[in-house]
């Protein structure tokens, strides 16, 4: 079987066959970054609609014990989409709709490949301390330290497992500690910010 | 400045350190402006319980991914390791301050007076709610120039809002520190809820239920009820959806008899367990006193 040949068979039963690209013409599209840097050629890009289709591809990427990137719109400028040797490319713009929107407006819930601007269509309220950033909302939270409105995750972790994470909950501040893990402490597939007061 | 101000200990303003300020992450009426302390720290220092000399921040010699190292230690209770030294940003201090104030016995009313100043005023350091019984009201501080005409514009939105009694209090220190005080207590109880801001009047009225003093963040969701320690189990049962509540005193009597802490969901529990555990693995660094006993 070629390299990554299970993961790939595993990823189409999950995602569907056209969401898993293998084609190296197609493929080259997912190994650079925002300064147009490339990495190697991945395995293949996965492109994921929903959370149950992330924790079943990172599953599978365990168990065939094979390296994942995840990517939003690709804009990172930190090297944080390029693909290692030998990894695939976990994709997720298709994820982007609104999940929730508290009933006094000052929540929000977005999947991660989110474009932020569609944060502020949404609803009317500041969601970001700078102008609406670039690329997909997973990807600003993933590659920004230092945002402080993050106030819930659901997380998907290097097991393929899900856990929500609450700013408001006791214990390690990891909503805080999140932002800027840059795929490190998982996969953070829908995100919920606190509307920024005005300062 | 320092942008926090917790209130530092029972009646005793010199009892706070720096570090213990952040180990609890402690914080008070300035979060509104400046947030709450984990989001002062710029970068931290850190002794692990192996000997390791950890940093994060300015200084440090490579950039660390994964859960950001100052943040994940403020507020760990000294559970992860020993905080050596931090870089803080500091901010300008405006010099005087006046308090606009307003009062309602209507829950709501007083809500939605916080909802109308905070979107409205960018230039406003605290935006407080006091709250007693069914009746209470709010405290808007300013600083800085032109103080007696913003302090006046505030007083218009709380007046165009409802509310009673609407003055502008330039002498507010005594104020503000009996506003802090209401966030300790050495008799009764306090419990500190964390809720969505749009949940502020069903935390009033739950107050109001279980006879709790009420000082907080009305534009936060950060409240603190000063109230009877067997009433805690009311309290929390009582929340509103997804809040929290930490105990933070309890009277001496009480001690050892209640969780100070809460449930909290057995897989975030298992992996602060592992964070804990990579950490400290000898399990060393203040054991059993943080949340599931770690």
């Amino acid at each position: 079987m070629e390299a990554g040949g299970e993961l790939i068979a595993r990823a189409r039963l999950t995602c569907g066959e056209q969401h898993v690209i293998t084609t190296p013409t197609v493929l080259s599209t997912y190994r650079s970054d925002g300064l147009r840097r490339s990495g190697p050629l991945p395995l293949a890009a996965i492109l994921p609609a929903t959370t149950s289709e992330v924790m079943g591809v990172v599953a599978a990427c365990a168990a065939t014990n094979i390296p994942y990137i995840v990517r939003g719109a690709g804009t990172s400028v930190s090297g944080g989409t390029l693909p290692a040797a030998g990894s695939v490319v976990i994709v997720l713009t298709r994820m982007r709709r609104i999940l929730q929107l508290s009933s006094t407006g000052d929540e929000i819930t977005a999947q991660a490949g989110t474009p932020p601007a569609a944060l502020a269509r949404a609803a009317p309220a500041r969601w970001f301390a700078e102008a609406s950033p670039l690329g997909t909302l997973g990807g600003y939270i993933a590659e920004t330290r230092g945002i402080t409105n993050v106030s819930a995750l659901d997380l998907v972790q290097p097991d393929g497992a899900l856990i929500r994470l609450d700013s408001r909950h006791p214990g390690y501040d990891l909503t805080g500690a999140f932002p800027g893990s840059r795929g490190k402490a998982g996969i953070a597939v829908a995100i919920t910010l606190r509307a920024l007061a005005l300062r | 400045m320092f942008a926090v101000d917790p209130h530092l200990g029972l009646g005793q303003r010199s009892a706070a350190t720096v570090g213990g300020v952040i180990a609890t992450a402690d914080s008070g009426p300035l979060s509104h402006r400046y947030g709450p302390v984990r989001d002062q720290l710029a970068g931290i220092v850190v002794a692990l319980s192996d000997g390791t000399i950890v940093r994060s921040g300015p200084g440090s010699d490579q950039e660390h991914a994964g859960y950001e190292l100052a943040k994940l230690m403020t507020g760990s209770f000294g559970t992860l390791g020993v905080i050596l030294s931090v870089d803080i940003g500091v901010r300008t201090l405006h010099g005087k301050t006046a308090t606009a104030l307003g009062s309602s016995g209507d829950a709501e009313m007083v809500c939605e007076a916080a909802r109308a100043v905070g979107s409205a005023r960018a230039d406003v350091d605290a935006l407080d709610v006091a709250w007693r019984s069914g009746r209470g009201g709010l405290l808007v501080q300013v600083s800085g120039e032109d103080l007696n005409a913003r302090a006046a514009d505030i007083c218009r939105t709380l007046q165009e809002s409802g509310m009673e009694d609407v003055a502008v209090m330039v002498d507010d220190a005594e104020l503000w520190a009996r506003q802090r005080a209401g966030q300790r207590s050495a008799q009764r109880a306090v419990l500190r809820l964390h809720a969505r801001p749009g949940q502020l009047e069903a935390v009033l009225r739950l107050s109001d239920e279980l006879d709790a003093t009420v000082v907080g963040r009305a534009a936060l969701g950060v409240s603190y009820f000063t109230l009877d320690v067997n009433r805690i189990p009311a309290a929390r049962a009582g929340m509103p959806s997804g809040a929290s509540a930490i105990v933070l005193d309890l009277p001496a009597g009480a001690r050892g008899a209640i969780d100070p802490w809460g449930d909290l969901a057995d897989a975030e529990l298992e992996l602060m367990r592992a964070i804990k555990q990579r950490f400290d693995p000898a399990g060393i660094c203040n054991p059993g006193v943080f949340v599931g006993n770690i």
